[in-house]
């Protein structure tokens, strides 16, 4: 029975954080920016999303003008950090944490306290549960509450995922990778690079904002801890993703990404359900994440190893 | 066309004199239209930053640069791109090795244009492209969605030089750029860079440090010594050179 609890969280969650495996995708993978500004923008994108479902009196509280208002202040915070790091020549790892810090203060002014709760308030699961109770009638509440969180979030990523592919298709997109890819040839080719990296951030750091105002809506709550560790779980998504898939086009690698993030999602449900405490786990992540990212140096270490040994037993 | 004036370039400026490295030395040049000169020099001599000084890589500490009417002096890398072509020694600088072979020619096909939020490819574009490669007898039509990374240096210089001249560039620069080639290879990227400029009557500045291609190639020879030039030889006078010429004069500047 367990397992069937795990594969319905993970589904769950892991179509939040495909949007954030997306966003740390483009500015790692597309753009070969190592982008830390991912940490505060998630907090930003929540908390925004949360006060904007809570504060009646703003003008546009809304949940789903939230989830605007949550990718425009996710833009702002990339396009500061590809600001600093163009314009003003900044390392672009240290512009990234620049951005991260500012954007801590940032996110408690927003929220006014460390968290918020949404309580009853509807999100932008309201419609289709309302569908599932009203017109198309699922009596089991944990069926219907799962069909409506996972069909809502599936509608969005779809929206999102073909947007992306669409966008990073067009002239514009193409300039974009092609600056991640080889500046050199970018900028031989008349590609405005520093323009490029303004706008890659921006719509990276856009949709991380979106995966953290998901997950207030999904968990009814933002906090200033979510943002933790986050990018190493949008890399480990992509890498898990990578591995599996083969990625010859464009279009398979980003169905990498998101199949790697669902799946990703169910390693670490099946990592608590053995007993690992949310805790321990980082550790875990960050030791996984160094695993595979030094396949490479212990595969050729693992060989000279065996080179020697079979040297050795020649000899004697 | 292009004229350089008084173009002085110096490295480590802010260095004690004895480590300042005077690349140009009030460089004055001249290159009409529809020429196709070929450089050369030794290693250190000026002539890879006579290049960078033109397509924007580095900018002059003095002098001016105009290219087809154009003061480009100050002028940023990508913004004089649209009216330079270029291809460089490294056959992997010059295209994007993750994207496709179409995405590659598509970007430079839209050089001198801007940007547009517009999905690139359509049936139309396809069979043009597909065409265009076939002109270099590569054997990559059928290679066309697949990414650079799997074509060879040789396919990948070929490429790049199909890319530089794509849309008619005032000037094509070339840097050594089949230096890094196998001998057949270099030869084939030789001919078939001979054939588009001379047929696109594009003009052309190639460095080489084959001095027998040099020769064989283009309708004018420069050669650059410490910054300066020290051989300037057109049309006839070019034609009447020989390797031997050309020893001599390196071996005479060394005296």
């Amino acid at each position: 029975m367990e397992i069937i609890y795990i594969l319905k969280d993970s589904l769950e969650s892991g179509l939040i954080w495909s949007l954030l495996a997306l966003g740390v995708f483009i500015s790692f993978r597309l753009l070969d920016f190592a982008d830390l500004t991912a940490e505060g923008s998630i907090v930003l994108g929540s908390s925004l999303s949360a006060l904007f479902v809570l504060q009646r009196t703003l003008v546009l509280s809304n949940p789903f003008i939230s989830l605007f208002i949550a990718f425009l202040g996710g833009v702002i915070a990339g396009v500061v950090t590809a600001f600093l790091h163009t314009k003003l020549k900044i390392p672009g790892i240290l512009a990234g944490i620049i951005s991260m810090t500012g954007l801590y203060s940032i996110n408690l002014l927003v929220m006014g306290k460390p968290s918020l709760y949404l309580g009853d308030l509807k999100t932008i699961y309201f419609p289709l549960e309302f569908f599932f109770t009203n017109i198309i009638i699922v009596k089991n509440l944990e069926i219907k509450m799962f069909l409506t969180k996972f069909l809502t979030n599936l509608i969005i990523n779809s929206f999102v995922f073909i947007s992306v592919y669409w966008f990073f298709g067009t002239e514009l997109g193409m300039a974009i990778r092609a600056t991640g890819n080889n500046r050199q040839m970018a900028k031989t080719q008349g590609i405005n690079t520093n323009k490029m990296i303004i706008i890659g951030l921006g719509i990276a750091n856009g949709l991380i904002a979106l995966a953290g105002a998901l997950y207030a809506q999904s968990y009814k709550t933002s906090n200033m801890d979510i943002g933790r560790g986050i990018i190493v779980i949008g890399l480990a998504s992509i890498i898990l993703g990578e591995a599996l898939f083969k990625r010859a086009t464009f279009k398979q690698w980003l169905f990498a990404v998101l199949i790697g993030s669902i799946l990703f999602q169910i390693l670490i449900g099946v990592a608590i359900s053995l007993g690992f405490s949310p805790n321990n786990l980082k550790l875990l992540q960050a030791i996984l994440i160094a695993l595979v990212l030094a396949n490479p140096v212990i595969k050729t270490t693992l060989m000279k190893i065996k080179d020697k040994r079979s040297k050795k037993y020649a000899n004697s | 066309m292009l004229i350089l004036k008084n173009i002085t370039k110096i490295f480590n400026k802010d260095l004690t004199p004895d480590l300042k490295k005077v690349a140009l030395n009030n460089i004055n040049l001249t290159i009409d239209e529809g020429d196709f000169v070929t450089v050369i020099g030794s290693n250190g001599s000026g002539k890879s930053t006579f290049l960078n000084i033109i397509a924007g890589t580095y900018f002059a500490d003095e002098g001016e640069i105009t290219l087809a009417g154009h003061n480009i002096t100050n002028l940023n890398e990508y913004k004089r791109a649209k009216y330079l072509g270029r291809v460089f020694q490294d056959p992997l600088v010059g295209t994007c090795k993750d994207l496709s072979l179409i995405e590659n020619l598509y970007i430079a096909s839209r050089k001198k244009y801007k940007k547009r939020l517009k999905w690139a490819f359509s049936k139309k574009t396809d069979s043009y492209f597909k065409e265009l490669v076939t002109k270099l007898n590569l054997d990559l039509g059928n290679k066309l969605k697949q990414k650079v990374s799997v074509l060879s240096g040789g396919q990948r210089q070929a490429i790049t030089l199909l890319m530089a001249i794509m849309e008619k560039p005032k000037l094509l620069l070339l840097d050594e750029h089949t230096a890094a080639l196998d001998p057949k290879t270099s030869e084939t990227v030789l001919t078939i860079t001979n054939d588009l400029v001379t047929k696109e009557k594009i003009t052309t500045i190639m460095i080489t440090h084959n001095m027998k291609d040099a020769l064989t190639y283009g309708n004018r020879l420069i050669m650059f010594k410490e910054g300066e030039i020290i051989l300037d030889a057109k049309k006839e006078e070019k034609e009447q050179l020989t390797i031997f010429d050309l020893l001599k004069k390196f071996e005479n500047v060394v005296d």
